[in-house]
């Protein structure tokens, strides 16, 4: 009964696939159902490596919910990070990639280049595309699926 | 024996006021180089460092209580604050649910440049909430300032620093880069202290997608190149997993009318951040000189920490027996007022000792403020690591994040070393529904039996290293480690080398629930010594899921050593009491990249035939794991350098 979605209202068409949009948040690591999944209908994915990712639809204006191949809900902020080279080799590898990038930041200290995608898609490409021609680079699309508890 | 001995000495500190025994007094007046009022003096100078029984056992409250403490299991490092080390010139990041940093027993040593508070994008991580004292409780661990009031931290003088990190609400993500030393308050941390655990409820895939990897296969290049580390919780979960939501048990084992807690419901390695190796993956201690009832193990375990009992009762924790997991826990620093924190009013003696519950004649006479508290997990373990490895980068500066790991392993003292042989842990057991013990005891893993040895003990590798997936390579040892640091001259090289994964190097090995199959066979040219072996694992593309919550992953090293890297009937097996039941078993697919790792091959030779096999309990019928499913691994090795 639980699974990912918490559904805000009691009775919620399936068919009212709009509703459904409007009406329901996302729980981070839980495991949506596969009748859960199809009420959202067609959705954008994107490939890391030979994963296949699928987009949630947005709610409530908060964006980058994902869930993986077993229905885990993620939450990828589109943020392709650069580590392992030098920061003006990353920098200059992002510039094919301008017009995607919204943001860049560069940790320094710890020689990591992080460039903000205007969507997940372009984000995932770029991603792909940079660990095959980035020689010695790691090149990380991060996707948050549980959260750390103190333990 | 070695309680006696204690006993005795501490019997001739009190004869002879001239030997300095940590008495508070000092004995190295002609050498100690620390200055103030507190130089070279032990904690004896706070009014509770009593309770503290891991920086002095023998001389503890606790040590007269033999069913709850053995008077002798501690941290040894008594020696090291007698010799005017206290974490001089060392930066220690707490990342945690917050830090209140005007606590009268930490504020002389925090650093407002080294805060900063993710719910509201402040420099001031003090906690709004009176429930999020986690954070303050843990910095008191290590970093409590020595200055006659209260507790003492293992490292009193070290520069403190801390972010409110975790709990935070619903929808705001923490920027791991930022506080993984990417931020101007986090890169000039010389130890990042990690009392947390990331639990999922579904295996974890390690890949191009995990948050942490690339902050911390890159601290490497914090502390201007020598690089730092991370201390990390290996988590509580040897009996079960509760955190609200996801509240998973594990089978136990019959043997006759009882049962027993054969392996750990929680492995060390289902938090990815954890096979990073500048995370220093560390259990907890009690102070019988055992393992916590709740410490999770697992194979990429390093160090033991001390972080006390499960329940804590009687006036300060003596109550009980240790074998009922009773025993006292590690007194630190608490939120301030009888309003707030774990001690404070209106909470419940029946679960509490009375030093922590407001209004009580204990609580009145010793912590009358409700400033102090006592807890315990992995989460207490870790800063006592925390506190050492400050210790160790003041008395030498120059060690780089490979040298802090070396010594730590070198260092470490091999305790409860008969483990492996109590509890039936030396027998074999049933691999079938409703596991039992069987009579035999034999450690041998015979392919196609449906039985099987599941924990083997210390073990020492054909390198000389002893290992434990209960302990790593044993109980942190503070003396030895800062003589160690202090004459060390043969520093690693700082660069990190993440070795490349070799993919399929076993392909469509076949699980056969209930009992022992060899998965296959793969042979390594690299003749460098092992630090770490890692497997990937993944079903195969078109098979049936694998349910990895009943099957095991052992390995055998070219050099015959073996270790399990995961267990059967694990956290994934059966999660009867979750809020949010998925009971599928623990399934993998083909696009899952599962990873395990062990450090029980440490220094040995990689070159050779590697073997692994699965060993297999039976799913339950209601996760619907399909028979016989076929798993892909690769691996990779990184060597000790």
């Amino acid at each position: 009964m639980k699974k990912l979605i918490a559904f805000v209202v009691t009775s919620i068409g399936i068919g009212c696939s709009t509703f459904v949009l409007a009406q329901t948040t996302y729980e981070l690591g839980s495991v949506m159902l596969p009748t859960q999944i199809s009420a959202f209908g067609a959705m954008k994915t994107f490939t890391v490596g030979n994963k296949v990712f699928r987009i949630l639809p947005s709610t409530h204006g908060d964006g980058g919910f994902v869930i993986n191949d077993h229905g885990k809900v993620g939450k990828c902020q589109g943020d392709v990070l650069i580590s392992g080279v030098s920061v003006d080799q990353a920098k200059k590898a992002l510039d094919p990639y301008q017009s995607k990038i919204v943001s860049l930041k560069v940790y320094d200290s710890l020689r990591i280049v992080s460039a903000r995608f205007n969507d997940l898609e372009s984000a995932a490409k770029a991603r792909n595309e940079l660990a095959e021609s980035i020689a010695g680079a790691t090149v990380t699309l991060p996707i948050v699926f549980s959260l750390p508890k103190a333990r | 024996m070695k309680k006696a001995i204690q006993k005795s000495l501490a019997g001739l500190c009190i004869s002879f006021q001239l030997i300095s025994c940590g008495s508070g007094s000092g004995d190295s007046a002609a050498t100690c180089q620390e200055t103030g009022p507190y130089a070279c003096k032990t904690g004896a100078t706070e009014p509770l460092y009593a309770y503290q029984w891991a920086l002095n056992s023998v001389k503890s409250f606790f040590a007269d209580y033999l069913l709850v403490s053995d008077g002798a299991t501690d941290l040894n490092v008594e020696d090291v604050h007698s010799q005017g080390i206290k974490g001089q010139g060392v930066n220690i990041l707490v990342l945690d649910d917050g830090l209140e940093i005007n606590h009268v027993d930490l504020k002389d040593n925090v650093s407002r440049s080294m805060t900063w508070n993710f719910e509201t994008n402040d420099f001031d991580p003090t906690p709004t909430s009176k429930y999020d004292a986690h954070g303050t409780l843990v910095a008191g661990i290590v970093a409590a300032a020595q200055n006659g009031v209260g507790v003492m931290g293992v490292a009193p003088r070290v520069t403190l620093g801390g972010a409110k990190f975790l709990a935070l609400p619903e929808g705001i993500f923490a920027n791991v880069l930022e506080a993984y030393g990417g931020a101007s308050w986090s890169k000039s941390a010389d130890i990042f202290n990690a009392s947390y655990l990331e639990v999922g409820q579904t295996p974890p895939s390690y890949d191009s997608t995990n948050p942490e990897t690339a902050a911390l296969e890159s601290f490497p290049n914090l502390r201007g190149g020598k690089g730092a580390v991370m201390i990390k919780a290996a988590g509580n979960a040897f009996r079960d997993e509760y955190d609200g939501k996801f509240n998973a048990a594990c089978p136990r084992f019959q043997k006759g009318a009882a049962t027993y807690g054969i392996v750990s419901c929680g492995n060390t390695a289902f938090d990815t951040q954890n096979l990073e190796l500048p995370v220093v993956v560390t259990a907890s201690g009690n102070a019988k000189g055992y393992k916590a009832s709740y410490s999770s193990a697992g194979a990429i375990l390093w160090i033991t920490g001390l972080g006390g009992e499960s329940r804590s009762n009687g006036n300060y924790g003596e109550s009980g027996k240790a074998s009922d997991a009773h025993g006292p826990q590690i007194y630190s620093t608490d939120l301030m007022g009888c309003d707030r924190g774990y001690s404070r009013d209106g909470i419940s003696s029946k679960y509490n000792p009375q030093f922590v519950v407001g209004g009580t004649l204990i609580n009145k006479e010793k912590n009358t403020l409700c400033n102090y508290d006592q807890t315990n997990g992995t989460s207490a373990a870790v800063p006592t690591v925390t506190g050492v490895v400050a210790l160790m980068l003041s008395a030498n500066p120059s060690l780089g994040w490979r040298d802090i790991r070396e010594i730590l392993r070198r260092t470490a003292r091999a305790i409860d070393i008969d483990y492996g042989n109590r509890d039936y842990r030396n027998h074999k057991v049933n691999l079938i529904l409703n596991p039992t013990i069987a009579d035999e005891t034999s450690s041998e893993l015979s392919v196609g039996a449906t039985s099987a040895r599941l924990d083997y003990g210390w073990q020492t590798n054909k390198a000389g290293n002893k290992y434990s997936n209960w302990y790593g390579f044993g109980l942190v040892n503070a003396k030895a480690a800062v003589d160690m640091a202090k004459s060390y001259t043969t520093y690693k090289p700082t660069k990190l080398v993440v070795p490349t994964w070799t993919n399929d190097a076993i392909r469509a090995g076949v699980v056969n629930y209930g009992q022992v199959t060899q998965l296959g066979s793969f042979s390594v040219s690299n003749p460098g010594a092992v630090d770490m072996i890692q497997l990937d694992l993944s079903a195969v593309e078109g098979g049936a899921d694998v349910c990895m919550g009943s099957v095991g992953i052992f390995i055998k090293s070219p050099s015959g050593t073996m270790s399990v890297l995961n267990t059967p009937y694990n956290i994934y097996y059966d999660k009867t009491t979750s809020l949010v039941d998925e009971r599928d078993g623990g399934k993998i697919s083909s696009e899952s990249d599962f990873v395990l790792g062990s450090y029980a091959f440490y220094g040995e030779s990689g070159k050779g035939t590697w073997t692994v096999y699965a060993v297999s309990g039976t799913p339950l019928p209601v996760s619907a794991c399909a028979s016989n499913p076929k798993l892909n691994i690769g691996y990779r090795i990184y060597t000790a350098e």
